[in-house]
């Protein structure tokens, strides 16, 4: 223990520096959490429709392997689905991507237009007013506050084009645009009809997104998918809200470069941040090389000596890790007011780059033994 | 003599200037990352106009990319053409649809560009030399680029795109943008038979060519004025800018890469100041020394900023030749088109000299503390 305060009192010794090296370290921090929050930013908001499911169980199509997709099955399927015992009630989703007419400018952009039964809607929406009845009457639509902004100036109130249809805006409610689509929309079934009204309106019926299913308590997910499995006939496929909500992420990191964009951008920020904390301690150790070779001439072994500069070297990251961290929580913020990527900090994902901190400093104290054991107190004096 | 002393400076302790470059080059090379990705994404936005020979174009008012537009009717087109100073009107379609990987038994998405094989809208005679091919009804051009998703073809193999059989004549390099897993060329009656609409319903661009003397700007502006407002007119850069502000600005992919680039430019400075003033500290002595023997300030500065110089372009030079293995690897791994140009590496040689210089003038505050009274 004491070779830890040791450590803690050789590098307060240089105040001005300390500052400064915890500064660089913080550095390295930022980039790291930046690289982090960018994959997570967009695995986050290309899942983000999972999470607005209010369901234990979600039927969709066989080949749909993910929720931006547009293959569509029978409703015929899911009612079937809810005369399956464990199955306590459910509702269906329908989704389809239309094009919204910016009311201010009259430009074009795309969204999803997700069509609900608002007596039942199957959605828990954050922000929204808590009832979705207003979108019983045909022409009304709730719109996502966090659509992206060429969408216009949309409120309760606005009137725009949506497909084929003119609406008017009767609630809003937070989603968030992503890759896909630049927006979202609730419409009531009758609404979303209108709204697609150039399709086969038998079809258009029929053919539903999702299957959303609530389970009776104490029924048991596993068992109940196999049982509809068995039940119906194969031409879907049946999951829980967290499977969902994993394939969803998976998805992006998957289909899309961002694996390694943002996987190869942490590396080198790793690397940055192991060449900068080896260079601090090395000139730490540079300028107490007296120090050391003192506490080798009065018996100290080679390993104390190195536990001092591992204990240095990890006090380093842990000083700069906290400033990185506060700096990381004003970034995050600034960007996602900049752009609607979702830039969430969970405890995991801080312990992660806590994580990745401590392996920098432990990576540059092992590069500095060398310089550790080469002491000689005999060259000193 | 001056040159001389800074490089000594630097290489005095090799070892710290080793460690010292290796940070340099690492901030370097993640900017060349960042930048590279940026551009990346602004090649893959521009690639399907950059293939095609045009001064103009005329599409919907209701235009978002050109895989998500409205048709614009060829009336506007013959009404375009009659403008003087507009040579040819060129109609192309575009769809998005399913290419069937049959060995999967998995559809994927595909961009179907619908053209005149007589009245070719591509700059490369190559590609124009192939469209013979698609002459023949339900033929097919696919693009090399595509993704391996799409599975085996060859010339002459029989493929499905929205369950239409047809047969491929030929391939050719485009690179398939970002929305489209691959993407095939095939005529107009081939278009009308996979996207269930013909060319009686519009098209999705036209492109206009202008005469030889005509100016660009009043022709344009005169088609403009001719046309009613349910069709923009767009210069070719007009087009293309909008094309990337799309995908780089509107869809979050510009920001990302921007911030990135700052922090690491932030980081490279941060480093470098340490370096500098480090190695100040230490020889601040030395510096003393030459004071009293009657230097100016300047000279020392000078020294100073020769070595942030030295350092900052060590550093750049590694970083370039490490950027070039992480881009192809990055090609091999995602076929993103990040390439080296020339412009990157300058712009980077620019931000890197820029990054020496703010790291310098913090650090060159130091020297005013050598002080010859101070040495003995």
């Amino acid at each position: 223990m004491h070779l830890v305060v040791t450590a803690w009192r050789m590098l307060v010794h240089n105040r001005p520096r300390l500052l400064l090296s915890c500064l660089s370290i913080a550095f390295a921090v930022v980039i790291m959490f930046m690289q982090m929050g960018f994959f997570n930013g967009l695995n986050d908001s290309q899942a983000n429709l999972a999470r607005i499911l209010d369901a234990d169980l979600v039927m969709s199509h066989r080949d749909k392997d993910n929720l931006k997709s547009t293959e569509e099955f029978s409703r015929k399927r899911w009612r079937q689905a809810l005369a399956v015992p464990g199955v306590e009630s459910g509702s269906y989703l329908y989704a389809s991507a239309s094009y919204w007419w910016n009311p201010q400018d009259g430009s074009r952009n795309r969204l999803l237009v997700l069509g609900i039964d608002p007596d039942n809607p199957g959605l828990r929406l954050p922000g929204a007013a808590v009832s979705l009845q207003p979108l019983k009457q045909p022409g009304t639509i709730f719109y996502d506050r966090r659509s992206r902004k060429e969408l216009g100036n949309v409120d309760v109130g606005t009137e725009a084009t949506l497909g084929q249809a003119r609406v008017r805006v009767a609630g809003l409610f937070d989603l968030g645009a992503n890759f896909s689509y630049e927006g979202h929309v609730i419409a009531g079934t009758e609404t979303f009809f209108r709204i697609f009204s150039q399709r086969d309106p038998q079809r258009l019926a029929d053919r539903i997104s999702l299957g959303l299913l609530r389970l009776q308590p104490g029924a048991d997910a596993g068992k109940v998918s196999r049982q509809l499995l068995d039940a119906l006939p194969g031409d879907f496929t049946v999951m829980t809200r967290a499977q969902l909500e994993a394939r969803e992420k998976a998805y992006t990191t998957r289909a899309t470069p961002v694996g390694i964009i943002f996987g190869l951008g942490l590396v080198v920020a790793l690397v940055i941040g192991i060449i900068i904390c080896h260079q601090l301690l090395f000139n730490e150790i540079q300028d107490h090389l007296r120090q050391f070779a003192t506490l080798k001439a009065i018996g100290y072994q080679a390993r104390h000596l190195y536990l001092i500069v591992t204990s240095e070297a990890l006090l380093l990251s842990v000083l700069g890790f906290l400033p990185g961290l506060a700096a990381t929580f004003a970034l995050y913020r600034a960007i996602e007011q900049l752009s609607e990527i979702v830039m969430h900090l969970s405890p995991g994902r801080i312990l992660f780059i806590l994580f990745l901190t401590l392996l920098m400093g432990a990576a540059s104290a092992a590069l500095a033994l060398k310089q550790v054991i080469r002491l000689d107190p005999a060259d000193l004096f | 003599m001056r040159t001389l002393l800074s490089w000594h400076n630097t290489f005095h302790n090799w070892k710290r200037a080793l460690a010292a470059t290796a940070g340099i080059t690492f901030a370097v090379l993640l900017i060349f990352m960042e930048v590279g990705f940026l551009d990346a994404a602004r090649i893959n936005a521009a690639q399907l106009y950059e293939s095609m020979e045009f001064d103009a174009v005329i599409v919907s008012q209701g235009y978002v990319s050109a895989q998500r537009t409205l048709p614009v009717s060829a009336y506007r087109l013959l009404q375009a053409g009659n403008v003087p100073g507009v040579d040819a009107t060129v109609p192309v379609l575009i769809e998005t649809a399913r290419w069937m990987n049959v060995a999967e038994r998995r559809s994927r998405s595909c961009r179907v560009i619908g053209v005149d094989p007589i009245q070719s809208p591509f700059r490369d005679p190559a590609l124009t030399a192939h469209l013979d091919g698609i002459q023949r009804p339900n033929t097919v051009l696919v693009d090399r680029l595509s993704s391996r998703k799409y599975g085996a073809w060859e010339p002459g193999a029989r493929v499905f795109i929205n369950d239409a059989p047809l047969t491929v004549t030929g391939e050719f390099s485009m690179g398939t943008g970002l929305i489209s897993d691959g993407g095939v060329i095939v005529s107009r009656e081939t278009f009308a038979e996979i996207a269930g609409r013909g060319a009686d319903q519009g098209y999705d661009i036209g492109l206009l060519r202008l005469t030889a003397d005509a100016d660009p700007g009043p022709v344009i502006e005169a088609v403009r004025a001719a046309l009613p407002d349910d069709v923009l007119v767009l210069s070719r850069r007009e087009i293309i800018e909008r094309e990337q502000f799309f995908w780089v600005n509107l869809k979050p992919v510009g920001i990302m890469f921007r911030v990135g680039a700052t922090v690491a430019f932030i980081i490279g400075a941060v480093i470098l100041y340490q370096v500098l003033a480090l190695e100040i500290g230490n020889r601040l002595n030395e510096f003393a020394t030459l004071k009293a023997m009657g230097y100016a300030p300047e000279y020392l500065y000078r020294i100073g900023a020769e070595q942030a110089l030295i350092y900052s372009l060590l550093g750049y030079l590694p970083a370039f030749v490490l950027a070039l293995g992480l881009y192809a690897l990055v090609f091999r791994l995602s076929r993103l088109p990040l390439f080296m140009d020339p412009g990157r590496a300058g712009m980077v040689l620019l931000l890197t000299l820029a990054m020496a210089a703010v790291a310098a003038a913090l650090a060159l505050r130091k020297l005013h503390q050598a002080d010859p009274a101070e040495l003995f």
